[in-house]
């Protein structure tokens, strides 16, 4: 199980990372005006987060403060392909063009004016596991924390294109960044299909839980691609461009794609026989309690969250005796289409003794949160029943 | 073993680990890290990355030629020798 696999190295606190911090938060306060410029600098990642990488900056949130339905964004993980942009909001424009009758471009004012909703998402890194893969494959050593959910405020992407007015022969939509490649790195650009970008959950988000959207997380204007894995949900936007074909770049032709059959772990594999990973499988993570935690003898309250990209939770079980026997769970009320559910069960230990702690989530569909995550070249979308130790003593 | 009273000398311990790792896939004792190695991840990695990134990943040799191969072909200023040198390094250090 995957709680055995070595602990992941060179995991830095926030606190080495402060002078980064400043510097961002600078970049922020230099690139806006009034009390928004307040908001940017409260709503930096806090010293909890884990920093995988500080440039780019990559952090992750440790399970156990994931314990509200929606992810506070100071606790929210991070991911950036390359370096956070700086972008002045009076000088950030989105350029929609391509496949369509009426290319346009909009302001940040323009695009606030516009019928706005909003919708509560959980997002996930594909990467998200990846450091419990067996033999190791490169890229950030992500443990379980990179995921968190949100209320996410902006415009329908379909109410965009529909005034852009695509084109029959539209197939995809290439989505860029104000983020570039360092020295000859190619562009962050994704290719997102045409269906999927008119889901009236799909957004051009300028909030996040009520604020306007901080520079980690894409300010002025991200994507966000709802049951998707997270690079789909593009920051800092600033070009779609309509398109018959995927883009042919590397983070749409060889990244983000996994075997289309099972591979024998460690197989190199031609990206001929790969497919673009896209739907979120069925997962589940204990949040409460922490991995290791040491309780006092008494009732022990068992919970995290659940969640799968293209159905609904329908249940979660929790086993305490090794998987041999598994409890439903009570589910929270709090839901929405494309965001987690809660879990929680109450466990009274009869004796002392330390436990391995299993959570396991079924889906409408019927499927189940496997024992073992299926292996690929690039470690995505690590789903294995998830586990912590659990210490219980007398006090 | 030896301190439960096997009969191995120091000339013969190498031997020993030797043809234990080949036919039973016992762990060879790594080489030492070699500075140029270091000197070449300070001044070609650390350009871009800062050493967290770096420090987590849990590659083989074969693995860090593969991504030092893919760092060079976005912008990594390695020689083929120093990609080499580098790849050593880091999967031992």
């Amino acid at each position: 199980m995957h709680s055995t696999v070595t602990a992941v190295k060179g995991a830095g606190t926030r606190r080495s990372f402060l002078a980064h911090v400043c510097r961002l938060g600078g970049a922020a306060l230099l690139g806006t005006a009034g009390s928004r410029e307040r908001a940017f600098g409260a709503q930096l990642p806090n010293d909890q987060l884990i920093i995988r990488s500080a440039r780019p900056e990559d952090l992750e949130t440790p399970p156990h403060l994931l314990t509200s339905w929606i992810t506070p964004t100071e606790l929210f993980y991070v991911r950036s392909h390359f370096y956070t942009p700086v972008i002045r909001e009076t000088e950030w424009k989105l350029v929609i063009d391509g496949d369509v009758d009426r290319p346009f471009e909009l302001s940040l004012g323009e695009l606030r004016r516009l019928p706005s909703t909003s919708a509560v998402v959980t997002l996930e890194c594909a990467g998200n596991g990846r450091a419990f893969f067996e033999p190791p494959v490169a890229g950030v050593q992500w443990e379980k924390g990179a995921v968190g959910t949100a209320e996410w405020q902006g415009v329908r992407l379909a109410d965009i294109l529909a005034r852009a007015g695509v084109r029959r022969t539209a197939r995809y939509l290439w989505l860029d960044g104000a983020d570039r490649g360092i020295d000859r790195a190619p562009d962050f650009i994704r290719s997102l299909p045409l269906e999927k970008a008119l889901d009236s959950t799909t957004l051009l988000a300028y909030q996040m839980n009520g604020e306007p959207l901080p520079v980690p997380h894409g300010f002025p204007v991200r994507v966000v691609v709802p049951g998707w894995e997270g690079a789909y949900s593009v920051k800092w936007l600033t070009h779609i461009r309509v398109s018959d074909s995927e883009h042919g770049g590397t983070f749409t032709q060889a990244g983000y794609r996994r075997p289309r059959r099972p591979v024998k772990p460690g197989t190199i594999v031609d990206a001929a026989d790969t497919v673009p990973v896209r739907e979120l499988p069925v997962k589940s993570l204990i949040t409460s309690v922490a991995h290791d935690a040491v309780v006092a003898l008494g009732v022990v309250r068992i919970a995290g969250f659940a969640w799968v990209g293209d159905a609904e939770i329908r249940r979660v079980d929790v086993s305490i005796d090794n998987g041999r026997t598994w409890e439903e769970t009570r589910l929270g009320r709090d839901r929405a289409p494309y965001a987690w559910r809660q879990f929680e069960y109450l466990w009274r230990p009869r004796e002392t003794g330390s436990y391995a702690v299993l959570s396991r989530a079924t889906d409408s569909r019927g499927r189940v949160q496997p024992i073992v995550a299926e292996w690929n070249p690039a470690g995505y979308l690590w789903n294995a029943v998830d586990q912590v130790r659990l210490n219980v003593r007398l006090e | 073993m030896i301190g439960w009273g096997a009969r191995v000398t120091e000339p013969e311990r190498p031997v020993l680990l030797e043809y234990l790792a080949t036919h039973f896939g016992v762990t060879r004792p790594q080489p030492a890290p070699s500075p140029a190695g270091a000197e070449l991840l300070g001044t070609r990695c650390h350009v871009c990355h800062d050493s967290a990134l770096i420090d987590q990943q849990r590659l083989n040799v074969d693995g860090w030629r593969r991504e030092i191969g893919k760092m060079r072909a976005w912008g990594a200023r390695l020689t083929d020798p120093e990609q080499a040198t580098l790849a050593d390094y880091l999967a031992v250090r």
